[in-house]
């Protein structure tokens, strides 16, 4: 109140405007302005968390990229039509599932964090260089996984490494090849590798956060992807090296997805029912029973074929009640048997238990579900690094890394494989098996498809026409002959606000 | 009437004598009247020259009196209400007896007749020598009109002025437009001026409307339409410039009645009103409702019947489910309500005062809906001295709204509810031996669905309650000094606080759910505070030599401070129905606030000229500052200039006897608009859930730095005319408007920015227009007066420039329900597209597609090719389903096929309305208008669509029901197929008539003045009387709310505008 007086001074004079420009500025309470913020360490630590924050939030697509287009999952009772069409190989941009957006907002945060955190060092005494070089080291780490993603979803993608911040930027990049990302990812993993620490003080930031070995294991999959097989084998042997991390027991093996951050696991994002951090990944797949519990949503099941594949070798400790679940019934209504993927909806993984609705073992519901999203974990090191091995024609080494895989599951090592094409297909199928439902699926068929110039494209469609009609496999057969169309479109609604965003030609005249 | 005392104390000061002598000496006397009989009470008091008030007393029983002067220098003055005021100097004298004379004059009569009317607010130019283009609204037509808001009052009466009421409950808020849509971003509201000073009729912008539902808040101009004196409307931006950018949308200049010199005046006005709601469109009942629901489930290849529709008389629940309900019957009533208005006014030379209080109270036509409003006013003038003038008004209302319950945005209101319930529903409960109970029939969850959207609307008007308080003090403080003669300071401090308390309650009772859910008993309440401080400041200066140059000036400096905080907070499971404060000790179920600020600062300077009376010049320039701006682009210039040119007082016309007046004008101005988001130009940040155990902040906007004012030029020619010894007025202007630099608050930005949006300056849109009202005397005899008044007016908009990269459809994909809109360079806002409805496919074999020569076309296999939507893969039509036109001849109905349907935008608006008098009877009549406006059908749509669990209007029982049918209404298809997209079978044209008002008055003045009144009048007035249209939904007169680019006018009425029959009297004593 004590500046009243001033305004009825400014009334009284008839004052130039000038002086009362000052009084024009007005800043907002309940909120900060950039100004005000980016003083202290922990602001940059809490634009961090805001990354993680935003990627945690994208778990939802990343599985369903991962997964709908493979060939593990089908349809459930409850599946929204945009997936659907997905699942059946009707895309049209404006599907979506074709929306980047939440990825380029981690990547924004990554770059605001990218561009302030120096600038604290100097405002803030007990921020040193070195703690401002771990939070950037995350960011980068965190953008090159967003990128990664991108270039494997879409192939080429706009590159944006500067943070947006005000209306004078231009905000209508073109696309930039996928060659190009590949070059940026790889550079700005190798500063990350450099700047991340090897662990935190607490298990959940072990788990959760960028460490080395997180960055590590990007940079093999990053590498593998884009045929670079010695650097990949080097970037696993980082982590294999390391003696963090193991291959848990077979009898084990579930508590990877429940509690989650198992002594495998090398980064997984983190949630927590008890801080209101939650997913939509139990609502995804828990069947639907009218309301009452469990109350999921049923949009994705196991595919019955996958089961009867897995079930071909009984003894393998990841398949019935542990990978998925057979349910059948419950409700009023009544059908065939389904599976359910029991990863991120049972709590234990016995197989004792009964199927269906009156199974023991769900998680909490739908609004609890906190299961973690996996993103790599050491099977994944030994498979990718196997993978490798093949291509450089290191066959023995590869096989033994394989049987490491599965004599964990209590499956009988292979032996004597002399065929690349084999033996590759074999880890394929180790890979599916072992992380069914974990967004990977897609992504070693696109490997596949890819790798020698398409050298193996018949087997990519084999794989994806297998089990299906006549009619429907020779669409599938026209439609991923045309590699493009191993890629989305860019959503119609980015093309419509960004002129110079050139659409896939696969879906052009769609 | 405005009274100008500085003329009345230059009169009294001219005809006063000045004295010499310069003893102080103490005079005596006594006060009579005409007739010798002593008045008692008299005010005797000394002044100065300057007017001022040096000291006083008042004559005793006898009329006797002593008064000790301070200086014989100065005057004695002496006066009584009622009486003829005298002045003299004692010139030696010490003992006097005054005689008093009794005032005859009707005061306010003179005032008329002596003062010139002044225009635009602040702005002193007299409304003969206007540059401008202003409307002035006849209050003395619109003192028949016995409404209750400000609103309903205006509608039609001003040309191009397009206001519409949000809804016909009780208390609802409305829209006014001027001059069509000149801004893109934000509200195109007028600004509204009460007293000179600007009243908000909007919730700031920066109010998150998430938990509320926004159009119950627009629009409370909480002012009794007797305060009442004069309303003008500003239009061209030469007109609104003074006003700043809070006027680009026009002005709306209210002025309050005030105190008047005389006796003091009593008036009281009583109006009884009686609302009837007109009948709805006719909906099915229980029986043909089953049989539509069961036919719509079969068609759908779907075999399970709902036992809810099945009539078993063996289900426990069957008496529940087999009645015939009129819901809309159920919740409708007769409104009443009754007004009461009192007022007094009257003042002596040095004080003048109206106060007034007034009385409201309503009830709606939607049972458990109700209005009542308290206001009261208080008008000061106090002339401290010939040189000072100080003012005060004071005014505070109060209002208590009962809404029809809704519990947000999405959700049905009321009568919208009983428009879509089963009809073979209950409205209470009958238990298992099929006795009716008392408690409502409320199942949380039945075959029509659960949640919001199917409470038991009778329960929900009788139980929820929802509703809006309103607490709104504005005080007005203003001091006028004369510097010289011309040249005058003035200045006020205005401050306007309003608050408003929402509370909502929903019973489990109405519900129906789970005692546990988040929804049982659920109660909220928000309270919203609004505080604005205005100030302005300013120097008039005047020059007059002769007739020949006159001269005004001004310049003047404002400022405008508001503040903004609002408090929400929602509880549920509530343990009783009958706790319904939220503040309980019970689950949160939603919980926010806020707070805003924003600032305004200007100088204005104005310049107008006239020359012999010929010659008009006017050159204003307002230079504006506003805190929503960052530092760069804060203050923008607003320049404007008009000129006029009076040929009738040419020399060469003056022999036109036909021409009394006759006035060209043209003016040129540009206005400014700002954004509505207070703190929309920084870069902020701010905090989210948290990463592990790590809080999380992030920014959470773009910062603007080329972010500028929007800038709204405008031209207007207009003519004013008075001719045919003064019969016949004609004002005819034409208008065109350009907006440059619209301000696009959501602008959609490439998500790789990763911000979803950005505001920015982008794009023009232009609007033309024309405007002509007319009033005429047709008859002017002594006791007998007809006359006749007109407007109309043409507003043209189109945007001229859209963003680059602006993604201009709107939902690019039809579905039903739905119709595609573009924003598009050289269309205007309001246009739609959608699908051309052919009618029903009699047959499923009628289903094919055919080439442009009509033939049907064959695949490869040399079957025909089958309709489609969407791809090939998209659903297939059969018989029964709605036909669309194939524009491409594909076999396939998608947005390839989407034509322009029509257009929202009126090609003329207006209104026209008669006046007779004939001794003391007065009848007026008057119409509203709109035409040549395309209205999309939304009642229609929802009441015809037959694809979800609603209830359906009659028409349907005209539907396809089996093969061979032919017949324009398709089948029932229960959630399936695309039998209501947007197409033009619910485009209508909108035009319409309407019968606003009809009222007859008569003065009782002989019975008056017998029983000592002033005056005595009845009046009987009808309201919204009838409407002449082809339109068939239940009101033609869509709100015209375009906010954003993509408006449609869209009908989705639920009160049609019910009649109202008042009947008033007045008396004045």
């Amino acid at each position: 109140m004590d500046k009243w007086y001033r305004y009825f001074f400014c009334l009284f004079l008839l004052v130039v405007p000038g002086a009362c420009s000052e009084w024009l500025q007005v800043e907002p309470e309940s909120e900060l302005t950039r100004e005000e913020f980016w003083q202290t360490g922990n602001d940059v630590q809490a634009v961090v968390a805001g990354t993680y924050k935003e990627l945690a939030g994208c778990v939802e697509r990343l599985f369903k990229w991962g997964e709908l287009r493979g060939d593990l999952l089908v349809p459930g009772q409850n599946i929204s039509s945009d997936d659907r069409r997905i699942m059946d190989g009707f895309i049209y941009p404006e599907n979506d599932l074709n929306k980047w957006n939440q990825l380029y907002r981690t990547i924004n945060f990554a770059n605001t964090v990218l561009k302030f955190s120096r600038l604290v060092v100097d405002r803030d005494q007990t921020f040193s260089e070195n703690e401002s070089k771990a939070f950037e080291a995350e960011a980068l780490f965190l953008r090159s996984l967003c990128y990664f993603y991108l270039v494997r979803i879409f192939r080429d993608v706009p590159l944006i490494l500067e943070a947006s911040e005000n209306d004078a930027q231009d905000y209508y990049p073109a696309v930039t090849s996928e060659q190009d990302i590949f070059l940026q990812i790889i550079d700005d993993l190798n500063i990350a590798v450099v700047d991340l620490p090897t662990s935190y003080e607490k298990t959940e930031y072990n788990k959760g956060r960028a460490t080395k070995s997180a960055a590590f294991a990007l940079m093999a999959d990053v590498y593998l992807y884009f045929e670079k097989y010695q650097a990949c084998i080097n970037a696993c042997n980082e982590i294999t090296g390391s003696g963090l991390y193991g291959l848990i027991d077979g009898e084990d093996w579930f508590m990877n997805f429940f509690p989650g951050n198992s002594n495998e696991s090398i980064f997984e994002i983190q949630f927590d029912k008890d801080l209101n951090q939650t997913n939509l990944l139990y609502q995804m797949m828990a069947p639907s029973m009218g309301g009452s519990y469990p109350d999921g949503n049923d949009e994705f099941r196991v595919s019955p074929y996958f089961v009867i594949e897995f079930e071909k070798v009984l003894s393998d400790r990841r398949s019935g009640n542990r990978t998925y679940l057979a349910f059948s019934g419950g409700g009023w209504y009544v059908f065939e048997t389904t599976y359910i993927l029991w990863k991120y909806v049972g709590t234990e993984g016995t197989s004792g238990m009964a199927s269906g609705g009156g199974a023991t073992g769900y998680r909490m519901g739908n609004k609890e579900s906190d299961a973690h999203w996996i993103i790599y974990r050491y099977p994944d090191i030994l498979l990718m690094k196997a993978e490798a091995l093949v291509e450089m024609g290191e066959f023995e080494q590869a096989i033994e890394l394989v049987n490491l895989v599965r004599t964990r599951a209590l499956l009988e090592p292979v032996s004597g494989i002399t065929n690349k094409f084999t033996l590759e297909d074999i880890i394929l199928e180790e890979r599916a098996k072992e992380f069914c439902g974990e967004g990977k699926r897609w992504f070693d068929l696109v490997r596949i498809g890819r790798r020698n110039n398409n050298e193996r494209i018949n087997r990519f469609i084999e794989i994806l026409s297998a089990n299906k009609t006549y009619e429907e496999a020779e669409i599938i057969r026209s439609k991923y002959s045309n590699p493009n169309s191993w890629y989305l479109p860019i959503h119609q609604d980015e093309i419509d606000q960004n002129n110079k965003l050139v659409q896939n030609p696969y879906y052009i005249n769609q | 009437m405005k009274i100008k005392i500085c003329t009345v104390f230059l009169i009294l000061l001219l005809s006063a004598h000045f004295g010499v002598c310069q003893t102080p000496l103490v005079i005596k006397g006594k006060v009579v009247d005409i007739t010798g009989e002593t008045l008692i009470g008299v005010v005797v008091c000394e002044v100065n020259e300057l007017d001022r008030t040096l000291n006083g007393t008042l004559t005793d029983l006898n009329g006797n009196f002593a008064l000790r002067l301070s200086s014989p220098e100065n005057k004695i003055r002496i006066s009584y209400i009622g009486y003829k005021t005298k002045e003299f100097l004692a010139s030696g004298q010490t003992n006097f007896e005054v005689k008093l004379e009794e005032e005859t004059v009707q005061l306010d009569e003179v005032v008329i007749t002596a003062e010139s009317k002044k225009v635009g607010g602040f702005m002193p130019v007299a409304e003969r020598d206007l540059t401008s283009s202003v409307s002035t609204i006849d209050m003395k037509a619109l003192k028949e009109v016995q409404v209750s808001s400000v609103g309903e009052m205006l509608m039609g009466r001003a040309s191009n002025v397009d206001i519409s009421m949000n809804s016909g409950d009780p208390g609802a808020g409305m829209s006014i437009k001027i001059r069509g849509t000149a801004s893109i971003s934000g509200s195109n509201q007028p600004l509204i001026v009460v007293d000179g000073v600007p009243f908000e009729i909007e919730l700031d912008k920066d109010f998150d409307f998430s938990a509320v539902t926004q159009e119950q808040f627009s629009g409370m101009l909480n002012i009794a339409p007797e305060d009442i004196l004069t309303i003008q409307v500003l239009k061209d931006a030469s007109a609104t410039a003074v006003w700043g950018s809070r006027g680009a949308n026009g002005v709306l200049l209210i002025e309050t009645k005030r105190g008047t010199m005389g006796k003091t005046t009593f008036e009281y006005l009583y109006k009884l009103s009686i609302q009837q709601q007109p009948k709805s469109i006719p909906l099915l009942d229980g029986d043909s409702y089953s049989m539509l629901m069961m036919e719509g489930i079969l068609n759908s290849g779907s075999t399970e019947i709902p036992q809810e529709l099945s009539y078993n008389k063996d289900w426990e629940e069957y008496n529940n489910y087999s009645q015939n309900t009129d819901w809309l019957r159920a919740i409708t009533q007769t409104g009443i309500s009754h007004e009461h208005n009192f007022s007094m006014t009257g003042g002596g030379e040095s004080a003048l005062y109206r106060f007034s209080l007034g009385y409201l109270d309503q009830d709606g036509t939607t049972k458990g809906t109700s209005y009542s409003r308290f206001t009261s006013r208080f008008n000061l003038d106090y002339n401290v001295s010939r040189k000072l003038l100080f003012s005060g008004d004071l005014s505070y209302s109060y209002s208590d709204n009962d809404l029809s319950f809704k519990e947000n945005s999405d959700s049905r209101s009321i009568r919208a509810l009983a428009y879509v319930k089963a009809p073979n529903m209950s409205i209470y409960d009958y238990d298992k031996e099929g006795n009716l109970s008392n408690n409502y029939f409320s199942p949380g969850d039945n075959f029509q669905g659960y949640g919001s959207l199917w409470y038991n609307p009778v329960a929900m008007a009788n139980e929820a309650t929802w509703n809006m308080k309103q607490h709104r003090l504005r005080t007005k403080l203003q001091l006028k000094y004369n510097i010289l003669d011309n040249l005058i300071f003035q200045s006020f401090v205005a401050f306007d606080v309003d608050n408003q308390l929402e509370n909502k309650f929903l019973p489990q009772v109405v519900t129906g759910v789970q005692w546990t859910s988040s929804y049982a008993n659920l109660s909220s309440g928000m309270d919203y505070q609004s505080s604005v401080l205005e100030g302005q400041s300013q120097l008039l200066y005047t020059y007059q030599k002769g007739n020949k140059h006159k001269l005004t000036s001004m310049l003047a400096f404002t400022l405008s401070y508001k503040k903004n905080g609002w408090y929400y907070g929602s509880t549920s499971n509530l343990p009783s129905i009958f706790l319904r404060d939220y503040a309980q000790d019970a689950p949160v179920y939603w919980i926010g606030d806020g707070y805003s600020q924003n600032r305004m600062a200007a100088v204005l300077g104005f310049i107008h000229y006239s020359l012999l009376d010929r010659y008009m010049l006017q050159f204003n320039i307002r230079r504006e500052g506003s805190s929503r701006f960052g530092y760069d682009s804060r203050w923008g210039t607003f320049p404007s200039v008009s000129v006029g040119y009076r040929i009738s007082s040419e020399p060469f016309m003056k022999n036109l006897k036909l021409i009394n007046d006759l006035k060209l004008r043209y003016s040129y101005g540009v206005n400014g608009n700002q954004p509505n988001s207070s703190y929309g130009y920084f870069n902020l940040y701010s905090t989210g859930e948290e990463y592990i155990d790590m809080p999380v902040v992030i920014p959470t906007n773009l910062q603007l730095d080329n972010f500028r004012w929007e800038r709204n030029s405008q031209i207007n020619y207009g003519v004013d005319l008075v001719s045919l010894n003064n019969y016949l007025e004609v004002h005819f202007d034409v208008y065109t408007q350009k907006s440059k630099d619209l301000i696009w608050e959501k602008l959609k930005l490439p998500s790789t920015s990763g911000f979803p949006e950005i505001t920015r300056n982008w794009g023009s849109m232009d609007n033309k227009g024309w405007e002509l009202m007319f009033v005429t005397d047709i008859l002017k005899k002594k006791n007998f007066n007809l006359d006749f008044n007109f407007n109309i007016a043409h507003n043209e908009n189109r945007i001229t420039e859209i963003p680059e990269n602006f993604d201009f459809e709107f939902g690019s994909e039809a579905s039903n329900g739905q119709y595609a809109r573009r924003a598009q360079e050289g269309h205007p806002i309001g246009t739609f597209y959608g699908f051309r409805y052919l009618g029903v496919y009699p047959t499923d074999v009628d289903a094919v597609a055919h080439d442009e020569q009509g033939n049907i076309i064959y695949n490869v296999e040399g079957k025909p090719l089958y309709m489609r939507y969407g791809n090939s893969d998209g659903y297939r039509f059969r018989g029964g389903d709605a036909v669309y036109a194939d524009i491409n001849h594909d076999g396939l109905i998608n947005e390839l096929d989407i034509v322009r349907l029509g257009n929202s935008n009126p090609k003329f608006i207006g209104g026209f309305g008669s006046k007779l008098t004939w001794n003391n009877l007065v009848v007026t009549l008057f119409f509203h208008y709109r035409l040549g406006q395309d209205i999309v059908n939304m009642t229609k749509m929802n009441n015809e669509n037959m694809y979800y669990r609603n209830n359906q209007s009659i028409s349907v029982l005209n539907r396809w029901r089996r093969q061979g049918d032919i017949t324009d209404i398709p089948r029932a298809l229960y959630n399936q197929g695309y039998n209501w997209l947007g197409s033009d079978r619910f485009v209508e044209n909108g035009s319409f008539v309407r019968f606003k008002s009809a009222s007859i008055s008569y003065n009782l003045k002989k019975i008056a003045e017998r029983i000592k009144l002033k005056d005595l009048k009845f009046n009987f007035m009808v309201y919204n009387l009838y409407t002449w249209t082809m339109y068939t939904g239940v009101d033609p007169e869509v709100p015209m709310i375009s906010t954003d680019p993509f408006f449609i006018g869209e009908d989705k009425a639920d009160t049609p505008p019910p009649v109202s029959y008042i009947f008033s009297l007045n008396a004045k004593f």
